[in-house]
């Protein structure tokens, strides 16, 4: 089950906020959280629901164990921390990691073929991660009860897809006290924008990316490499510049859309998520926007590898090769595939060049601002291509035909027509990926405290007519997206 | 004091307001935790300061739920309406099939989770008010861009270069005379189909071959250009598969040689006909002129080709094919026939002569491609009932030997309005017109997909026997038995240009081509 499906808007979500609505106590609010959240997570994924459980399990029973050492036990205390890493790495390494590891020395046998990657278990291995470091750290407490730690893990709101959410950050509300009311209004317009960004920009640039740099289930197939490989050649300039374009909306859109929902979802019950992005298109160099982009993400690398390895304190070759680690992480976290690695450590070479660079100049002006971000945007863009092509062969021909080296032509019908038949669309993303609307929208708030009659015109425009529009057009597109022609019983 | 308070304060005075079984404290350590304990006595002015904390979060809350509670409503009235079982749409009206159904439960479906995908396809196919939801989002597409031709459906396919070829003969020349040459039938009414004991394994492929639908499967598949109201498929070009399909023809003509002509008339896609060469050049959609003379140039000698490309062409300002849908009309069809004439060498009979009935609206298999973006424009099925007395038959020869008697009737308009059913009464493995004004004893087979449907209506005016199979369908014959059986004069291939270049296709043809 996904946020943007009708199942999940019309049936699942009004059911479990009308079932918590009911619940008094937190902990029974809490129990109604965590039973909904393990239909979500069956929902979509029957069998791993077990090593969701499991992995939850284990991670409870560490923490309990180093809370529970003594304080002078040091050892003991790392045993158990060490013993959780072990369990939780190997098991994320055995489900996700297995395939690349074995491709990589030329065997894959057939049990590590049938193993299929477990929904979001990149993101609560993580959490669950962070609760024990934390807990082994002194910086939260052990939970007695398995089933909060259960709950922390599989909260159906970022369970498959984040933000990551860090065991302190959340604890306090999760388990103590929240203010389910305050956020209420703020958590309908976050839900309802994010599910308008992802069914109508995501999608739509999705399409559009499919179209010149070809679909996802294309590029696996690697009997059609050389048919794939020919029809890349011939799109023209344009259009792969628009697909490129397309493909750069849809990863953000997409992924922050997701984030928004549940950000939203969370402040509808009173739970705060840390934001997972702020506008990263607008960043000037590669250091600027990793700190825009997947923020949790970051600092989860950043205080338990980072740091731990000594950070930037050991003189620069230190430095540098612990920046090197993170980034060859970062990069294979997102993915089981080399080119993810590759990815992370295209933004290793960008950083330390930047910072290498960046240090021998001062000062900016609107100018070299803005050409600032216009490289940095093509810089991204062309990052993007590892990210889209698992397979290294396409990136050159893409490359190649980007700058017109195919002999592919400058433009193109197809090119023209998807650009015109888009363009309104995509003029709008381009504001939504700046912070325009969110400072239009502010201007227009703190204005409209200057009157009652403004401030009450602002309300309905705020909390009703565009999270309303959004659920709308949402709706609509998404009973539009179930067409298919395929089906079509004439014959 | 500002009216914002925060997260401790609020804990300091309003106790745990929705307190949870004993929970370990964050930041402080368990012991201190373990130590809280109830407050049994609250200062006079602390009371007071609570009361009001008390009042400033109940005004907060009816605040927030006054912002909520329109947005809510609206969602709970759209929740109730996705929940009116009755009102949920089981057929398609605008898309022409059956919407997904809910799904049958097996353990094994479950632990698949297919079980699950099920419930959430269900609830989304047949979602309340599911055609308003549609012009709802075709109505918002088109605010996404404007353009005078757009393109549509799935991203397109990998075209080969078609090879040039150099005719090297001329067709041979067939003589009117033949025509008449007709061998003896028995009986007035056609031989009554039976089961042949021909089963063998290649049948049994193509029978599961038969299943798919392979049309369906193109237009799933197809790229199309939506243009002034028209829909406008690409077109793809396969040598592996052309080649095949020109084997086969040629295969079937070394067969038959003596017994009976083979013609091959490819139904080409509305785009080649109806758009200019310019045109399609600018849009690099390969040209069917090409592909045509490719493949013809394959089959010189052997096979008589029927090129209806340029007669379609001069005649395009007409109603040739339909705007929302694959096929041509009955008129292209009609067009098509003059061109098999002209290589026939026999007179067509003026479509004036045909009692014209119209049905519509119709909306095609393309109709899914409609948006406000660039609308495609609902279309009417014209019918040509051809003069003289003419029976048909179905026989479907898959399921029953039995006859289903129709008199020149225009059969089944479905509950989905598919009009093009009304020609042949939809895809059936064999029809049989008999022409009882005509003396002799003339028979011709025609060997067809969809496209032969309305196109063989026109024969029943040169033959007293039209035999129209399907060869996706008909499996009870080879193509010489069937010939020696029912003493065919000619034999004329009326088959898609798709799926003559479709793996499908050309693997049903050359099953039947024995």
């Amino acid at each position: 089950m996904v946020f943007s499906s009708l199942f999940f808007l019309y049936a699942f979500l009004p059911l479990s906020l009308l079932c918590y609505v009911f619940c008094r106590s937190l902990k029974a609010k809490n129990i109604c959280l965590l039973v909904f959240s393990l239909i979500f997570y069956t929902w979509g994924e029957p069998k791993y629901v077990l090593l969701l459980l499991a992995m939850s399990f284990f991670d409870w029973f560490f923490a309990l164990r180093i809370q529970h050492a003594s304080p002078d036990a040091a050892a003991s205390r790392k045993r158990w921390v060490v013993l959780s890493c072990i369990v939780n790495l190997g098991l994320i390494g055995v489900f996700k990691y297995s395939k690349i590891i074995c491709s990589t020395f030329g065997i894959m046998p057939a049990f590590v073929s049938k193993i299929a990657l477990p929904l979001g278990i990149s993101f609560y291995t993580f959490q669950l991660l962070s609760y024990v470091i934390d807990v082994y750290r002194g910086e939260a407490d052990a939970q007695e009860e398995y089933w909060h730690v259960l709950l922390y893990a599989a909260l159906f709101h970022q369970c498959i897809a984040g933000p990551i959410v860090r065991y302190k950050t959340i604890a306090e509300e999760l388990f103590e006290f929240r203010t389910p009311w305050k956020d209420l209004p703020d958590g309908i317009v976050r839900f309802s924008t994010g599910l308008a960004k992802k069914v109508i920009l995501a999608n739509t640039c999705g399409s559009i990316a499919d179209r010149f740099l070809l679909a996802d289930a294309a590029i696996s197939d690697l009997s059609a490499l050389s048919a794939n490989l020919s029809q890349l050649s011939k799109t023209s300039v344009a259009g792969l510049w628009l697909g490129l374009f397309g493909y750069t909306l849809q990863i953000y859109f997409d992924f922050s859309a997701y984030s928004d929902m549940a950000i939203g979802m969370g402040k509808m019950l009173g739970l705060h998520y840390l934001e997972n992005f702020n506008y990263p298109y607008i960043s000037k160099s590669a250091t600027e926007f990793w700190r825009r982009w997947h923020i949790p993400l970051g600092t989860f690398f950043r205080d338990y590898v980072y740091i731990p390895l000594g950070g930037n304190r050991h003189g620069s070759l230190r430095t540098l090769f612990n920046t090197f680690v993170v980034w060859a992480l970062t990069g294979l976290w997102h993915g089981a595939n080399w080119s993810f690695v590759v990815w992370g450590l295209y933004f290793f070479v960008l950083i330390s060049v930047e910072k290498a660079v960046m240090k021998h100049f001062s000062g900016s002006s609107r100018f070299t601002s803005a050409l600032a971000r216009i490289y940095f945007i093509l810089i991204t863009m062309l990052g993007w291509m590892l990210f889209k092509y698992t397979t290294f062969s396409y990136i050159p021909v893409v490359f190649k035909g980007l700058i017109g080296a195919n002999g592919n032509a400058l433009t193109d019908f197809e090119t023209h027509s998807i650009f015109t038949s888009n363009l309104f669309l995509l003029i709008f993303c381009l504001f939504a990926v700046t912070p325009v609307f969110k400072a239009a929208g502010q201007r227009f708030a703190s204005f409209a405290k200057r009157s009652w009659m403004v401030q009450n015109v602002y309300n309905a425009v705020h909390y009703f007519i565009i999270p309303v529009s959004c659920l709308l057009i949402s709706t609509a597109q998404l009973v539009n997206a179930s067409f298919n022609p395929f089906l079509y019983f004439r014959f | 004091m500002t009216e914002e308070l925060n997260l401790n304060e609020l804990r300091a005075l309003l106790g745990d307001s929705e307190p949870a079984a004993a929970p370990p404290s964050v930041s402080s350590n368990p012991v201190e935790g373990q130590a809280v304990s109830p407050v049994p006595f609250v200062p006079a002015p602390q009371r007071a300061e609570e009361r009001r904390v008390r009042k400033v979060s109940r005004k907060k809350k009816k605040r927030a739920l006054r912002k909520s509670v329109p947005f809510f409503a609206v969602f709970a009235v759209i929740t109730l309406c996705a929940w009116m079982i009755p009102l949920r749409p089981t057929v398609s009206v605008r898309e022409n099939r059956n919407l997904d159904r809910f799904p049958s439960f097996s353990f094994s479906s479950l632990l698949s989770g297919d079980y699950f995908s099920g419930i959430d396809n269900w609830f989304s196919d047949t979602f309340t008010f599911r055609e308003t939801w549609m012009d709802l989002g075709d109505w918002l597409e088109g605010f996404y861009g404007r353009s005078s031709a757009v393109l549509s459906g799935s991203p397109a396919q990998h075209s080969d270069e078609i090879p040039v070829t150099t005719p090297s003969a001329a067709p041979e020349e067939f003589s009117a005379a033949a025509m008449s040459e007709q061998p003896e039938v028995s009986s007035e009414e056609p031989v009554a189909e039976e089961n042949s004991a021909a089963e063998d394994e290649p049948h049994s492929v193509a029978r599961e071959l038969s299943e798919i639908d392979l049309e369906n499967e193109y237009v799933a598949k197809s790229t199309c250009i939506v243009m002034d109201g028209s829909v406008y498929p690409y077109v793809n070009f396969t040598q592996f598969y052309a080649d095949k399909y020109t084997d086969s023809l040629n295969k079937a003509a070394d067969l038959l040689e003596g017994k009976a002509r083979v013609f091959d008339l490819l139904a080409l896609r509305s785009t080649s006909v109806m758009l200019s060469k310019s045109v399609r050049e600018y849009m690099n959609i390969p040209l069917e002129e090409d592909i045509l003379d490719y493949m013809f140039g394959r089959m010189q000698g052997k096979v008589n080709c029927v090129d209806s490309l340029y007669m379609l062409q001069n005649h395009n300002a007409e109603y040739l094919y339909f705007h929302s849908d694959h096929h041509w009309t009955a008129v292209g069809a009609y067009y098509a026939y003059v061109s098999w004439c002209k290589t026939a060498g026999v007179d067509p009979v003026p479509l004036d002569l045909y009692e014209e009935e119209v049905f519509g609206p119709y909306t095609g298999t393309y109709y899914g491609h409609n948006s406000k973006r660039s609308p495609v424009l609902e279309d009417e099925v014209h019918t040509f009932n051809p003069p003289g007395d003419i029976t048909l038959y179905i026989n479907d020869g898959r399921d029953s030997p039995t006859y289903l008697g129709f008199e020149n009737e225009v059969i089944t308009h479905t509950v989905t309005q598919d009009y093009y059913a009304s020609f042949l009464a939809s895809d059936h493995a064999m029809c049989t017109f008999v022409n009882n004004d005509i003396p002799n004893e003339s028979a011709v087979l025609i060997i067809k997909d969809s496209y032969g449907n309305p196109f063989s209506y026109y024969f029943t005016q040169h033959y007293k026997y039209v035999y129209a199979i399907d060869y996706r369908r008909y499996f009870n014959r080879s193509l010489t038995d069937f010939v020696d059986t029912y003493h065919v004069d000619d034999v004329i291939f009326c088959t898609a240009m798709f799926l003559a270049q479709s793996d499908g296709g050309t693997q049903l043809l050359s099953n039947f081509i024995r």
